[in-house]
């Protein structure tokens, strides 16, 4: 596995930045720094799994399914001792299964986003006007907007555990992902059973964005699933190197998200978002050029 | 795993396919024996890649049998693993990948060879560089990417593809429609090559550019209309199968 030593560079120098960010500002703590890298290694690596599949639509559908499923844990949570991330995560994964089974019966991408935005957008007013009687305003704009800065080490600490594992996750099936996409028809006759690839992928972009809504926000998790996969295809030579390239583009992002963030008095995440989209819209001038 | 290769056999019992109220084959019946090249020719719609789906199994029959070998495909689902590959209608290169033709070739035979996770590839590279160098693909192209590739270079890395775990039987959907001129003779000169050894199974609107290395040719039209000898089947019966609306105009 031959990885690009420009991209190799781009990682460790992004983690760097990030981890320099508490000896800095003595109001960043090491829960902000490990929930900022655990959110851009679960990103990248779902993003360029998203990329290989093209399944662009999820990147409209999945957030809307977290915010739904934000404020129905808050509320559940209230009443019974289940744990509020782990609920968030398997009420999306139930909705993506959901989603996923409709189109391996032939339903097509567009009508299940129709439906699947509908009904969570709907449901989600309701679900978030009483989780906001239960937590207070404060608390559902986080999830809304998504505020890094507000994130506790244990918090930090699971979204950093939960990054590694959909990292490692991803490397496993990379590479059939990106083959399955050239023939998926093909993939099958060889043995390759794509339906459980199908649902490994929908399993980890359920479980990423579930739990990393609170750190990036809704408005930034659609951008965070598509841009840096689109940006690490127009880069690399291999599915390994997509996913390294994916995961470098996040975390240099999240880097110069959190210092823009503080040094121009803005949300870091909507800094992180505007990053992106810069990153994407400069190497394809570059590409293009 | 019983060695095919020396003898081959497909046989279609009385096969129909439907797809709603779409009838796609209506009782196919016929046998093949290899190695050789059989052309399956007929009209848009005349359930040709319907054929070859069904003998991949990702299809199933409404009714009838297909056996490979006297193996009852129905019986044996996992025959098509083992003893087939299969090339759909493509027609481009995928546009955004980054695999390169050395990747896909290598993915493609760690699915056949080894157990997942399949991170540890080095076991199958004397296999790959075998493989890409019996299709006639240069070591330069070996590095470059799918997307970057010609039409007619990617159908022959799909032909790798199709013959890296060394199968009995290979199925190409109109591997010829989206190459060139040039690409298409030497693509078609190298499935002869293979079908010395294999059965090898090609649907194309076209017979002329495989004509030459075509041992059978079946024209289908949702039924087997002819099957025979190349030449005398095409002279016989090819304009009413391939041309039925020129046929009718004309009165023919």
């Amino acid at each position: 596995m031959a990885i690009n030593p420009l991209i190799v560079t781009l990682i460790l120098s992004s983690t760097i930045l990030l981890a320099l960010a508490p000896h800095i500002y003595w109001f960043i703590g090491y829960g902000v720094v490990a929930s900022l890298i655990g959110a851009s290694l679960a990103f990248g690596s779902i993003s360029v799994l998203v990329s290989a599949r093209r399944l662009y639509f999820m990147a409209h559908v999945v957030p809307h399914m977290a915010i739904f499923a934000a404020p129905i844990a808050i509320i559940v949570t209230r009443h019974l001792q289940v744990n509020e991330w782990l609920l968030s995560a398997i009420i999306v994964m139930i909705l993506l299964w959901a989603s996923g089974y409709a189109i391996s019966r032939g339903l097509s991408s567009d009508i299940i986003a129709s439906l699947s935005v509908s009904f969570t957008a709907s449901a989600t007013i309701i679900a978030l006007y009483y989780a906001q009687r239960i937590v207070g305003a404060g608390r559902i704009s986080s999830i809304i907007l998504g505020d890094p800065l507000l994130t506790s080490i244990s918090e930090g600490l699971i979204a950093l555990v939960v990054g590694s594992m959909i990292l490692l996750a991803s490397l496993m099936v990379v590479r059939e992902m990106f083959y399955i996409s050239v023939d998926r028809e093909g993939a099958i006759v060889d043995g390759l059973r794509v339906v459980y690839y199908d649902y490994t992928l929908y399993t980890l972009i359920g479980v990423t964005v579930a739990i990393m809504l609170k750190i990036v926000g809704f408005l930034v998790s659609s951008i965070l699933i598509l841009v840096p996969g689109a940006v690490s295809l127009l880069l690399s030579r291999s599915s390994y190197e997509a996913l390294m390239a994916s995961i470098g583009v996040s975390l240099i992002a999240s880097a110069l998200g959190l210092y823009a963030g503080i040094l121009l008095d803005i949300p870091p995440s909507g800094a992180l978002g505007l990053i992106l989209v810069a990153i994407y819209a400069l190497v394809w001038v570059a590409r293009s050029a | 795993m019983h060695n095919l290769n020396n003898h081959i056999s497909i046989r279609f019992e009385d096969v129909h396919v439907r797809f709603g109220d779409v009838i796609a084959l209506d009782g196919v019946s016929f046998e093949v024996r290899g190695p050789g090249l059989i052309q399956i020719l007929g009209p848009n719609g005349a359930g040709k890649s319907t054929l070859l789906k069904v003998i991949t199994g990702l299809v199933k029959p409404s009714s009838g049998r297909v056996y490979i070998n006297g193996l009852d495909l129905a019986m044996f689902n996992k025959l098509n693993d083992r003893y087939l590959s299969y090339v759909p209608q493509t027609n481009q290169p995928p546009r955004d990948s980054p695999l390169t033709v050395w990747e896909f070739i290598e993915t493609a035979a760690t699915i056949k060879k080894l157990r997942w996770p399949r991170l540890f590839t080095s076991s199958v590279k004397s296999s790959v560089v075998r493989c890409l160098e019996n299709v006639g693909l240069s070591r330069e192209e070996w590095g470059k990417r799918l997307r970057d590739l010609s039409g007619g270079l990617f159908q022959r890395v799909l032909v790798a593809k199709a013959l890296i775990s060394d199968p009995a039987i290979v199925l190409l959907d109109e591997p010829l429609a989206s190459v060139d001129p040039d690409g298409r003779v030497s693509l078609a000169r190298l499935l002869g090559s293979i079908a010395k050894s294999k059965l090898v199974i090609v649907t194309s609107h076209d017979p002329n550019p495989l004509i030459d290395y075509t041992n059978v040719v079946i024209l289908l039209n949702k039924r087997v209309i002819a099957m025979g000898d190349p030449l005398e089947t095409l002279r016989l019966y090819s304009p009413r199968v391939l041309y039925p609306e020129w046929v009718s105009d004309h009165g023919h």
